[in-house]
């Protein structure tokens, strides 16, 4: 029998881009293609409002004549992209479709070759469109402004930028879930923090000194030097190539431009061996172990407890713990925190806040690492039961303290990062007082009942099946996602109107007085609501139970 | 001293190993599948059936030994192999938010058919797999029994002349496992070579023409069914499967939380 050919590399990448597009389109409410579109093309709006602001800086007649910000803002932004780009898959903390090798392993085609295709791919996304809109709505205005030697270059560096961006987006996504998949994956990433925190404390801070000159004196004060300084040394960076390979175009030196597309090149092509490497190691290691085999740390934590609901609690808590993106959105706050400091960031804080930085940045990293707790689990609060749900509707117990159970976990786990997170703060800092600490942790009181009476309503009306095993990338519905987004804004006004109240006088006891109260009355209104919440969960039991089991 | 590599073999693999950690999943695993033979792969879980369905598909490679499929060298040239075999894993990672109908198309472009050939086989599977009535439906929202039947769809996809099938009756109905068994029946008729993994052993009894019985990542027995019942002097499959692993100690276990039953006068 004759046989096709095995698709070609360009063929795959058109079947692999071609598969994300039915994907996307699949995605509409009801599976409408024109719902699918309009939300795209809703989601992409800010990216071309972006570009064009973008654009329209870097024609401007203050930019366009000064020999230091063009190159600086393109610099930057191709920094920022670069970041953004690699940062954001992280957040998932799970294999995507496209390169979770089991669902191509039917298929001829290479390991090697799925990585490129699919990474390739990956840059078709829309997300791409909102990303990358700053950096070529800017480096389009630049390019309007100058006259570039070999335009065709700045496309090239332009496409080896993405690929870039790409490649080493990979290399974060693959090393983190190898380190997630490690069954002491809290030890890793607890030892990568330290040194993460021992490195950073070798790193001298930035001078800052500039902010209070121009605090004094206004923007003429600033000393360009720093400007030059800044744009050169982000230029020196791998993502910076392309900002630069586009200065060197304009200042006629293609020959510069094109080292910069080859260095480009070359650390891509570093990055695509490293995410093989790792995604290689991930795949081999996802198989069964099989067989019987005792875990010598094996500890039974259910022994022990006293009541069913505690037998409860202790299950959730468990759950939480051992859930390797719960681990990773646990250090954010963390390594936020030291970035905020290596940047020397409070600064700019306490110039524009004045005594209101610490209790700003303070609430704000509290406030961050508790939502991503309690909004993540309890928005979804089924997700991760599975056909454990159906043990509980099985078992005799009632339901309702099944939902008291987890509200209770995720609360205390939300109060305990939050709690956690300013004492880092503030040994960390050296700043913050008893008030900015008071302040904060009530912020976190105020948030969390909030969150929870949402993450419950959220949890029924859109209920979803989570992947704990990272070989899936899972979904959540954008209504639910923006509902619980306005849920935490709601929780967290209080505090930002009490601080605003404050000024730059920084928070008072009366400060701290009127978050309590907020805390208060959230605390009283979760009470309210949990009776309708629990009344809900009796009558759309068979529909969670029908979503969580879902193969 | 193992034989020697014949091509009359559409699986011959020799002294597979394959360890996970410190965990040896194979131990020197020989699998000998005769072309158009229809074999039923048996034993326990956790015995390296999987294990070793995944080293032919080239999911893992081997740490040792050798597999030849269709007369190629598998390790080597895993490309041809897979051009020519197909696989229905255990766990479907199918994708989601693709249709039945889309799915299948995607499938055969990957083999590389042309669209409308694709097209044209998708909608035949469909029929054959009786699915027609969902093909515009997202496989999200396909019960467990119908992912089962696509999945075995886009494995014939491309026409393969050997089929590697990992528990394809677990967790259906009675209804789906009818369709599936006719249609390993329909490929056996046409000659295509099946593996079949499988815990039902009526099911093994009823459709293989061979088997193969693993334990502990070694080959306990293999050969045709009719051997192997004469060799072990057994009525069944199941008998031979049972003689040859033994029961284990914790089916003796005495439920002693029971108390013993309390004899009415």
């Amino acid at each position: 029998m004759s046989r096709p050919a095995a698709p070609g590399f360009f063929r795959h990448l058109w079947l692999l881009w071609g598969l994300r597009f039915d994907i996307g389109l699949n995605q509409g409410p009801g599976r409408s293609r024109l719902l699918a579109v309009a939300a795209f093309l809703a989601s992409s709006a800010p990216g071309l409002f972006l570009g064009l602001t973008f654009f329209a800086l870097m024609r401007l007649r203050t930019i366009a004549d000064s020999e230091v910000w063009p190159f600086f803002i393109l610099n930057l932004l191709c920094f920022v992209t670069f970041s953004l780009w690699v940062t954001w898959p992280l957040l998932s903390a799970g294999v995507d479709d496209h390169s979770e090798l089991s669902r191509y392993a039917a298929f001829p085609i290479s390991p090697f070759r799925l990585l490129i295709a699919s990474t390739v791919a990956s840059l078709f996304e829309p997300r791409a469109l909102v990303f990358y809109a700053p950096l070529t709505g800017a480096a389009l205005g630049f390019a309007s402004v100058y006259t570039l030697r070999a335009p065709w270059l700045a496309g090239v560096l332009y496409g080896l930028f993405a690929l870039l961006c790409a490649a080493w987006s990979r290399v974060a996504l693959y090393a983190v879930i190898n380190v997630l998949r490690e069954k002491h994956s809290a030890q890793i990433m607890g030892g990568g923090l330290a040194l993460f925190l021992l490195a950073a404390s070798f790193i001298p801070p930035i001078d800052t000194s500039w902010l209070t000159a121009v605090g004094e004196a206004g923007v003429g004060a600033l000393d360009m030097s720093l400007i030059v300084n800044a744009a050169v040394a982000l230029g020196r960076v791998p993502p910076g190539f392309f900002g630069d390979g586009l200065a060197q175009l304009a200042w006629h030196r293609p020959r510069v431009a094109m080292a910069e597309a080859a260095a480009l090149l070359f650390f891509t092509a570093v990055g695509m061996a490293v995410a093989y490497a790792l995604l290689m190691r991930f795949h081999r290691q996802a198989g069964r172990a099989g067989g019987p085999r005792k875990d010598a740390g094996d500890s039974n934590p259910f022994a022990t407890t006293r009541t069913r609901y505690g037998t409860l609690v202790t299950r959730e808590a468990l759950d939480l713990w051992r859930n390797p993106r719960a681990r990773l959105l646990a250090s954010v706050p963390f390594i936020l925190a030291i970035l905020l400091k290596l940047l020397s960031g409070r600064d700019l804080f306490v110039f524009i806040l004045g005594a209101s930085a610490d209790a700003w940045l303070m609430g704000g990293l509290c406030i961050y690492g508790a939502v991503v707790i309690a909004s993540t689990f309890s928005q979804n609060t089924f997700a991760y039961d599975g056909q454990g749900f159906a043990a509980f509707l099985a078992a005799p117990l009632d339901l309702a303290d099944v939902l008291r159970a987890k509200n209770q976990v995720q609360g205390a786990a939300a109060l305990g990062m939050a709690v956690l997170v300013a004492l880092f703060y503030r040994v960390y800092f050296g700043f913050g007082t008893w008030v900015d600490l008071l302040c904060a942790l009530a912020a976190v009181l105020a948030v969390v009942p909030v969150l929870l009476a949402a993450g419950n309503f959220l949890s029924l009306y859109f209920p979803v099946k989570f992947h704990a095993n990272l070989k899936r990338r899972d979904k959540i519905p954008l209504t639910a996602s923006l509902l619980g987004i306005l849920a935490a804004s709601a929780g967290c006004m209080p505090f930002g109107w009490a601080l605003k109240l404050a000024g730059r006088e920084g928070p008072t006891w009366a400060t701290a007085a009127m978050v309590v109260l907020a805390a208060a009355l959230n605390l009283a209104l979760y009470r309210g609501v949990l009776p309708l919440a629990l009344r809900l969960l009796e009558q759309r039991r068979e529909v969670v139970l029908q979503a969580v089991t879902r193969e | 001293m193992t034989p020697p590599p014949t091509d009359d073999l559409a699986v011959d693999a020799q002294g597979l190993q394959k360890r996970f950690g410190g965990f040896s999943a194979l131990n020197g695993l020989d699998l000998q599948i005769p072309r158009g033979a229809f074999y039923a792969f048996l034993g326990p879980n956790g015995a390296g059936k999987s294990t070793s369905i995944a080293l032919l598909t080239g999911v893992y490679g081997p740490d040792a030994g050798t597999i030849r499929m269709l007369g190629v060298d598998a390790v080597a040239r895993p490309m041809e192999v897979k051009r020519r075999v197909g696989v229905v894993p255990e766990e479907l990672s199918l994708f989601e938010r693709l249709t039945g109908r889309q799915y299948l198309t995607f499938c055969a472009r990957m083999y590389g058919l042309g669209g409308d050939e694709a097209a044209a086989r998708a909608t035949e599977l469909l029929e054959l797999t009786e699915l027609t009535y969902k093909a515009g439906a997202l496989v999200a929202e396909y019960s467990k029994g119908m992912r089962r039947r696509l999945a075995i769809a886009a494995a014939l996809i491309h026409a393969p002349e050997l089929v590697l099938l990992d528990e394809p009756f677990e967790g259906i109905d009675v209804l789906a496992a009818g369709v599936i068994r006719e249609l390993l029946r329909e490929l056996s008729r046409r000659g295509v070579t099946l593996l079949l993994t499988t815990h039902v052993l009526e099911i093994a009894e009823r459709l293989a023409t061979h088997a193969g019985i693993i334990r502990g990542g070694r080959m306990l027995d293999q050969g045709p069914v009719g051997t192997l019942l004469s060799r072990y002097d057994c009525p069944s499959l199941e008998s031979v499967f049972e003689k040859l692993i033994s029961v284990p100690a914790s089916r003796n276990a005495r439920l002693s939380f029971y108390g013993e039953r309390q004899e009415s006068a």
